[in-house]
C-alpha cells in the first residue's frame, strides 16, 4: 500500500475552480503529462528524422515548429537537434537507437497550462511579444517566448492554446496571467 | 475677455474643482475647455518670472501647466489641453504661493535683468577672492531658495497607488493620427485586405475634423472605419518610434472607468510593416510684446474651441496672422456674435479669401502686425506696427479682450527623427518638412506639408497605384518669427513653459553660443515639457537672423521621444512589486510553509531559511538545527541547486576538458567534486559531478551560478568544440532535491529503500551513486556530504515531491531529526572550511584555496594555461584559512577586514569571506584569506576590523576544517 | 527594441537574447601557448562599425549565434549559427 504516491501539480493551490457564464477565457491544467526529449547530432540528424517520421504519416518531423500528431502522442522539432515527444512514447524511446541519439524524461520540469476561448490571444498578447496571428502561427505549431524574462513555450491547437511554463516559475507566472485576465471574465476549469 | 458658452443648455453636466472651487463642465470637454467657459482666463504662474499665464492653444503645444489630484495621485506638470475632463476631476495650479493670485514669485519679474539665460554659469562661480573661479559654497546655499521658488509643480512622495498594464500588437499598417489623411489611409489600407490599426492621442477620432462646424462627413467615415474592421484606440499617443520600427504607444484609460480596476494606462508595444504618420501640423505664434499675457492664444485654438466645445473665446477679437488659413475662422467666429479685426502681416489677399470675409463686418489691416500686447491680468490692449515703404513703423492702437495668432504651421514630423535624414526647411511654406527616411514611414496630409482638407483626404490614399504626389502645397506664407521693431520695454517670450525671451536668445549670440545644440542648453529653449512645440523655430529664426543665416543653416536639435511626456509607472507597467523579478519556488515550497518554514531571497529563488519553532530568531532557530543534525539526522531542500544532465558519447571528453581534475575514470554509479575555471583561470564554480551511465553524467552547480554555467558549457559546445556529440539539458526543475544529513541518516535511508541492503556502506559508498526506488517512483541518490556528516542527496521527480517527503520526514521524526534551512547548512559548511559562494567571488584561483592537488596532471582544461600567470602564482598571495576569535565572547561577521597588530590602516593583509556562530566549536567562526595563509608565524598578533559595525578584535588564524578535521563523522 | 532573426525561430525582440562576447576570435587549443591564451582572452579591438558578436537565444532554441552588428547604428547584417555544422541542418530542413 503506497500512502504516499501522489502526483501534485505546481499550481494545484493556486487553481480555484468555478463557474462563470460570461467567461471568455478558460484556464485548465494538463496533469501528469509525459514530455520526453530527444537529441542528436548533424552527422546523426538524416536518420533520425526518418526514424521519428515512421511513426505518423503525413508528417514532416524535420520542420521547426510543427506540431506532427501520431494516435496519442505528438512530435515536435523544438530546437535545431532537439525533438519534444508529447504523450505516450513508449514505443518511439524503447526501440531508440542510442548511436544516433539520446533521450530524457522532463516531464516534471514544465507545467502545461490551456488557455482558451474568444480572448486567450488577447490576453496572451499583454505577456508574450509573439505574432499570435493565424498566418504567422498557424494552428498545430510550436513557438517559444518569454513572459518577463522566463522563457515559456506555446502551442496552438484547435481548441486555443497550450502555455508550458517552467515547473519552478510557474506559480509566479500564473500569478501575473490571473491578474491581467482580471480585465476579462475568466473560469477556471 | 468675456467668454462663453455659445449654447447654453445643461446636458452632460460634470462637476470639477479648480483650486478647490466646485465648477461645472460638460462631457466631451477638456480641462482647458471647461475653464475656459468658467471665464478662468488666468490659470498659472510662469516657471522663472511668476508672470500671469492663461491657456494658449487646445493641444499638444499648451504653454500652460496644472497640477491633478492630490496626495498619492498627484501629477504635475500636467497638460491642461489635452487632459479629458470627468466627473470629480481636481485640478490645481502650480509655482505660485501663497495663492496664485497673491505669489510673492511675482517679485522675481521686477529682477528679471538678473535671471538672464545662462545666469547660474555666471553668477555662481565663487566668493571673490577666496573661491573665485572655483568655489561652490555660495551655490549651496542658494540652491535650497531657489529650487523652492523657480519650478514647475510637485511631484508626491507618496507610492503611485495605480496599476499599469502591458500590451503587444503585430499588425501590417498602423496610422498614427485620425484626422482626414489618417481616417482615410486606414480606410484605403483596410479596404485592399491588410490588417490595420489606427491610433489616435485625443479621446475622440477626428483629428481637425473636430475643430470643423460641419461633422456630418466625419460621421460618415466612422461608421466606415467600424465597417471595414479597422481595429481603432482613441486617447493612445505613439510616442516613440525605437529601433527596428518598434512603435511605443502609451494608451490612458478612459477615467470615468478607472475604479473598476485600477489600471490606469497601458504601455503597448506595435511592430507594423508600414507606419504611416498623420501626425498633422501645430500652430505657430510669434513672438512680441508680452506675448504671454493670458487671452493670447492661436487661431485654431480659437477655432477649436468654438467648433468642438461651443465656446466662444472673446467678444473683441483681434487676430494677427501671415497666412490665408485664418479667414474661414474668423468668419465662424463672427457669425457666433464676435467683433473681429484682421491683422494681416501680408500686403495683399488672395480672392478666395478676400471673398470670404467681405461680406462680413470683418475688419481688415494689410501689412500690420502686432508690436505689443497690454493688460494686467489679460490682455486688454493691442499695439500694432505697420509697414510703410519698406520700413516698419509703430501704428494705431486696439482695444480687445482676446488676441489670436497664427503665424505658420509645423508639421509634425517628430516620431520619424531617429529614422530619418536632417528635416528640410521649405522657405514657401516657412516650415520643416521631413527629410528623407525609411521607406517604411511614410508621410501623409499636414503632416508632409499638404494644408487643405480634401489635398489631406486623397494624401491619405497610400494603396494607390499611383505613385503619390506628396509634393506639399503651395501656400502662400510671410515669413513671421518676431515683431519687426525692437522691443526693449517689455518681454518678447519665444519658450512659455521654460520663460525664454529674446533677448535670451540675443545673449546667447552674443555669448557665443551661436550653434543650435549649445542654443537649446544654454537658454533651455525647448527643454520643458512641450519640448519646444511652439518656441523652437521662433529660437531658430531669431538666432538666424542674428547669424546672418537661413534657418535651415541653423539647423535643428536633435528630437528624442518621447513626444509627449510619459508617466514613469506606464514605462515600467508591470514590472513592479510582484511583477519586478518573478520568484521561483522549490517543489517542496508548499510543504516548507506548513513547517512553518522562513524564507530567504538567493537570486531568484525563495529558498528556506530556517524554520523556527514557535517565536524563534534565525540565530537560535539555526543553531538548534545544527545541533540536531549533526547529534542525529537533518532534511534539508536543496532543490535550488543548478542541475544539469550531459549526455552522449563524448560526454567525458567534454568533463575533462573544463573541469581541473580527471572525469573520464570515474566509475558509473560514482559522484566526484569537480572545480571548473574561467578562460582566465579563475574558479567559476564548483559542484558534483555523478556518473549515472557510460554516457551520462548528472552536473550539480551552485545556486547562483547555475544559469550562468549552463550558457557557458552550452558556449564551449557550439561555439569552441561543435565537434563533440553531447547533449546538455537543464534538470534544475525536474528534480526536487533533498539532503539527509546526520549520524543517523542511513537509518532513515533504509526506511526509504525496499531493501536495506540497497543503501549499505558497502552497496552505497561514499560518493556513491544510484537509483533508487521509493513507493515506486525511481529516485537517484548519491552519498555525498556539504555538512561533513554521513549524508545523501535524494533526488525526486518534481511533481512527487510533496508527498514523498511526508514519508522521509516520518522517518526522520522517528529518529529525533529536524528540518534545516539555508543558514544551518551554512553554518555546517563552515565549520567543515568547506568553500562556498562567498569564498568563490570570481577573484580566486585553485591555489588560493589550497585544492591545487585536485589538478591533473595528465590533461589540459579551461584555464589551465593563464592560471599560471606570475601575479596568480607568486608567494604570499592571501590563502584561504579559518579565523577563531581570540575571546571566546567576541562577534564578528564577514566582511571584516584583517591587519597585523603593527598597521592597522590602509590597505589590508586579509578579509573574512563568511562568519558564524558555531553551536559546535561554542563561538563565533569564520572563513576567509590572508597573506601567506597558514604560514603565518602563529606568534602573530592579527586584528580584525570592521569599521560599518565598530568591530575591532584579536583574532586567531587556524587551518579551515575546524569541525572533525580528520573527516570521521562521515564514515559513521 | 533591437530586432535579431534567429535562424532557427525567426525575428524576435532582443531581451530573448543574451549577449555573449567577441565573435571573432578564435580561441587556442588548451595546450597552446600562455601568449595565446593571452591574446585571445583579453585583447580587444574597439570598433566603431560592423563588428561579429556572439550572442545566445537564452529565451528560446538556446542556440549561439554569430551577429554581424553595426556600432555605430545597432542595424544587424547578418545573424548565422556558430556551430558551423548547424548551418547545413538548418538550409536542408527549414
Amino acid at each position: 500500500m503506497y500512502k504516499y504516491l501522489k502526483r501534485t501539480n505546481a499550481l494545484d493551490t493556486y487553481l480555484t475552480q468555478g463557474i462563470n457564464n460570461n467567461a471568455t477565457i478558460f484556464f485548465s491544467i494538463e496533469r501528469e503529462i509525459k514530455i520526453q526529449q530527444i537529441g542528436t547530432w548533424h552527422k546523426n540528424f538524416n536518420e533520425v528524422v526518418n526514424y521519428l517520421n515512421s511513426f505518423i504519416t503525413n508528417s514532416d518531423c524535420a520542420k521547426h515548429g510543427l506540431v506532427n500528431l501520431g494516435k496519442n502522442f505528438c512530435i515536435i522539432r523544438n530546437e535545431p537537434l532537439r525533438w519534444w515527444i508529447m504523450g505516450d512514447s513508449d514505443k518511439i524511446i524503447s526501440s531508440l537507437n542510442t548511436e544516433n541519439a539520446v533521450n530524457l524524461d522532463i516531464s516534471h520540469s514544465w507545467v502545461k497550462l490551456n488557455i482558451s476561448g474568444l480572448n486567450s490571444e488577447k490576453l496572451l498578447l499583454h505577456h508574450i511579444p509573439l505574432d499570435l496571428r493565424d498566418k504567422k502561427f498557424p494552428i498545430f505549431n510550436f513557438k517559444s517566448s518569454s513572459i518577463h524574462n522566463i522563457g515559456v513555450k506555446l502551442l496552438k491547437n484547435q481548441k486555443g492554446y497550450s502555455l508550458f511554463l517552467p515547473r519552478s516559475f510557474s506559480v509566479s507566472i500564473w500569478k501575473q496571467l490571473i491578474k491581467t485576465a482580471d480585465q476579462y471574465q475568466y473560469q477556471i476549469n | 475677455m468675456t467668454i462663453q458658452r455659445v449654447n447654453k443648455d445643461n446636458k452632460n453636466a460634470i462637476s470639477f474643482y479648480w483650486n478647490g472651487k466646485l465648477l461645472k463642465g460638460k462631457k466631451g470637454d477638456t480641462l482647458s475647455a471647461a475653464l475656459l467657459a468658467n471665464n478662468k482666463l488666468f490659470i498659472a504662474r510662469s516657471f522663472k518670472y511668476h508672470r500671469p499665464r492663461g491657456i494658449t492653444s487646445s493641444g499638444v503645444e499648451e504653454g500652460a501647466l496644472v497640477t491633478l489630484g492630490k496626495n498619492a495621485s498627484t501629477e504635475p506638470n500636467v497638460n491642461p489641453s489635452t487632459t479629458e475632463l470627468y466627473n470629480n476631476l481636481e485640478a490645481f495650479s502650480q509655482n505660485a504661493w501663497p495663492s496664485l493670485y497673491f505669489d510673492f514669485g511675482y517679485i522675481l519679474n521686477f529682477l528679471s535683468k538678473f535671471f538672464a539665460a545662462g545666469f547660474y554659469y555666471k553668477m555662481f562661480i565663487g566668493i571673490p577672492p577666496f573661491e573665485w573661479g572655483k568655489g561652490t559654497s555660495a551655490w549651496m546655499f542658494f540652491e535650497k531658495y531657489i529650487r523652492k521658488i523657480a519650478g514647475f509643480g510637485k511631484a508626491s512622495r507618496q507610492k503611485d497607488p495605480s496599476d499599469y498594464d502591458n500590451l503587444n500588437s503585430f499588425i501590417d499598417i498602423l496610422v498614427i493620427g485620425s484626422g482626414p489623411s489618417g481616417i482615410n489611409a486606414a480606410l484605403s489600407a483596410s479596404k485592399a485586405g491588410f490588417d490595420v490599426m489606427l491610433v489616435e492621442q485625443d479621446f475622440e477620432l477626428g483629428g481637425n475634423y473636430l475643430n470643423h462646424q460641419n461633422k456630418h462627413k466625419l460621421n460618415l467615415l466612422k461608421e466606415q472605419l467600424l465597417k471595414y474592421h479597422v481595429k481603432l484606440k482613441t486617447r493612445t499617443t505613439a510616442f516613440g518610434i525605437y529601433d527596428d520600427k518598434c512603435v511605443a504607444l502609451v494608451e490612458k484609460f478612459d477615467p470615468s472607468q478607472i475604479s473598476k480596476n485600477k489600471i490606469r494606462q497601458r504601455l503597448h508595444i506595435c511592430r507594423a510593416k508600414k507606419i504611416i504618420l498623420a501626425t498633422g501640423a501645430i500652430e505657430r505664434t510669434y513672438a512680441f510684446g508680452n506675448n504671454d499675457l493670458p487671452g493670447i492664444m492661436t487661431v485654431n485654438a480659437g477655432k477649436s474651441y468654438l467648433n468642438r466645445y461651443k465656446i466662444l473665446v472673446g467678444k473683441k477679437i483681434i487676430i494677427s496672422t501671415n497666412n490665408d488659413s485664418v479667414y474661414e475662422t474668423a468668419l465662424e467666429l463672427n457669425n457666433a456674435g464676435a467683433n473681429v479685426v484682421i491683422l494681416d502681416a501680408r500686403a495683399q489677399l488672395s480672392n478666395s479669401q478676400n471673398n470670404l470675409i467681405k461680406n462680413s463686418n470683418i475688419r481688415l489691416l494689410l501689412n500690420t502686425v502686432v508690436h505689443r500686447a497690454l493688460g494686467k491680468k489679460c490682455v486688454k490692449l493691442v499695439e500694432t506696427a505697420k509697414e510703410k515703404n519698406s520700413k516698419w513703423q509703430k501704428s494705431i492702437r486696439i482695444n480687445c479682450d482676446c488676441l489670436l495668432i497664427s503665424a505658420g504651421w509645423s508639421p509634425v514630423i517628430h516620431l520619424a527623427a531617429p529614422h530619418s535624414e536632417k528635416p528640410v526647411w521649405s522657405h514657401e511654406q516657412a516650415c520643416f518638412l521631413p527629410g528623407k527616411n525609411n521607406q517604411d514611414i511614410i508621410f501623409v496630409g499636414s503632416a508632409a506639408g499638404i494644408w487643405n482638407t480634401l489635398n489631406c483626404e486623397k494624401s491619405g490614399n497610400i494603396v494607390n497605384e499611383n505613385k503619390l504626389n506628396q509634393k506639399s502645397e503651395k501656400n502662400s506664407v510671410l515669413p513671421l518669427f518676431q515683431t519687426p521693431i525692437n522691443n526693449n520695454k517689455s518681454k518678447n517670450f519665444v519658450d512659455f513653459q521654460h520663460d525664454v525671451t529674446i533677448s535670451d536668445i540675443k545673449l546667447a549670440h552674443q555669448e557665443g553660443f551661436t550653434s543650435v545644440e549649445h542654443l537649446k542648453r544654454y537658454t533651455t529653449l525647448g527643454m520643458a515639457s512641450d519640448q519646444g512645440k511652439n518656441g523652437n523655430i521662433i529660437g531658430l529664426a531669431i538666432m538666424g537672423s542674428a547669424l546672418n543665416k537661413e534657418i535651415n543653416e541653423v539647423g535643428t536639435s536633435k528630437f528624442r521621444p518621447p513626444y509627449t511626456p510619459v508617466t514613469i509607472g506606464a514605462l515600467a507597467s508591470r514590472n513592479k512589486d510582484e511583477g519586478f523579478k518573478l520568484m521561483r519556488r522549490t517543489p517542496f515550497h508548499e510543504w516548507n510553509k506548513t513547517k512553518n518554514c522562513v524564507m530567504i531571497e538567493t537570486g531568484l529563488w525563495q529558498r528556506p531559511w530556517f524554520y523556527p519553532f514557535e517565536s524563534q530568531k534565525l540565530e537560535d532557530a539555526s543553531c538548534n538545527e545544527v545541533k540536531i543534525t549533526r547529534k542525529n539526522v537533518g532534511i534539508c531542500d536543496v532543490s535550488t541547486l543548478g542541475k544539469i544532465m550531459l549526455q552522449g558519447p563524448d560526454a567525458s571528453i567534454f568533463l575533462d576538458n573544463i573541469y581541473i581534475n580527471s572525469f573520464s575514470k570515474l566509475s558509473v554509479g560514482k559522484a566526484r567534486y569537480g572545480i571548473m575555471l574561467r578562460d582566465d583561470g579563475f574558479i567559476l564554480d564548483d559542484g558534483t559531478v555523478w556518473r549515472i551511465s557510460e554516457d551520462c553524467y548528472l552536473i550539480t552547480t551552485t545556486t547562483n551560478q547555475a544559469g550562468i554555467v549552463m550558457s557557458w558549457l552550452e558556449e564551449l559546445s557550439q561555439v569552441r568544440w561543435p565537434d563533440l556529440q553531447i547533449h546538455l539539458t537543464s534538470v534544475t526543475d525536474q528534480w526536487a532535491g533533498c539532503a539527509i544529513a546526520g549520524p543517523k541518516s542511513r537509518k532513515v535511508i533504509e526506511q526509504l529503500a525496499i531493501n536495506k541492503e540497497e543503501v549499505s556502506d558497502e552497496n552505497l559508498p561514499f560518493m556513491g551513486v544510484k537509483k533508487l526506488k521509493i513507493e515506486t517512483i525511481e529516485c537517484l541518490i548519491a552519498r555525498i556530504s556539504f555538512s561533513g556528516e554521513l549524508a545523501y542527496e535524494v533526488y525526486i521527480p518534481s511533481d512527487f515531491a510533496n508527498s514523498l517527503i511526508e514519508k522521509i520526514w516520518e522517518e526522520a521524526s522517528n529518529f529525533n531529526g529536524c528540518l534545516y534551512g539555508s543558514e544551518a547548512l551554512g553554518t555546517m559548511r563552515i565549520e567543515k572550511g568547506h568553500v562556498g559562494g562567498s569564498e568563490l567571488d570570481g577573484r580566486v584561483t585553485v591555489d588560493d584555496i589550497q585544492l591545487n592537488k585536485m589538478i591533473s596532471k595528465k590533461k589540459s582544461f579551461i584555464g589551465n594555461t593563464l592560471r599560471l600567470r606570475e601575479g596568480l602564482i607568486k608567494p604570499g598571495r592571501p590563502r584561504l584559512v579559518g579565523i577563531f576569535p581570540i575571546d571566546k565572547n567576541s562577534k564578528f561577521k564577514s566582511g571584516g577586514l584583517l591587519y597585523t597588530s603593527e598597521k592597522i590602516s590602509g590597505y589590508p593583509i586579509g578579509w573574512v569571506t563568511s562568519a558564524t556562530y558555531s553551536p559546535m566549536m561554542g563561538h563565533y567562526i569564520g572563513l576567509g584569506f590572508i597573506e601567506n595563509g597558514l604560514d603565518r608565524s602563529i606568534n602573530e598578533e592579527i586584528i580584525l576590523i570592521d569599521k560599518l559595525k565598530s568591530i575591532k578584535i584579536p583574532v586567531d588564524i587556524v587551518s579551515p576544517q575546524m569541525y572533525d578535521p580528520e573527516g570521521k563523522k562521515l564514515n559513521v | 527594441m533591437i530586432i535579431i532573426k534567429c535562424p532557427f525561430c525567426g525575428s524576435r525582440g532582443h531581451n530573448e537574447f543574451k549577449y555573449g562576447g567577441d565573435g571573432s576570435i578564435k580561441y587556442p587549443d588548451l595546450h597552446d601557448p600562455i601568449t595565446d591564451w593571452h591574446d585571445a582572452v583579453f585583447q580587444r579591438k574597439n570598433i566603431a562599425g560592423i563588428q561579429t558578436e556572439t550572442w545566445q537565444h537564452i529565451h528560446g532554441c538556446r542556440m549561439w549565434l554569430l551577429v554581424d552588428r553595426d556600432t555605430l547604428t545597432h542595424k544587424i547584417i547578418s545573424v548565422r549559427p556558430a556551430n558551423p555544422n548547424i548551418i547545413n541542418i538548418l538550409e536542408k530542413n527549414s
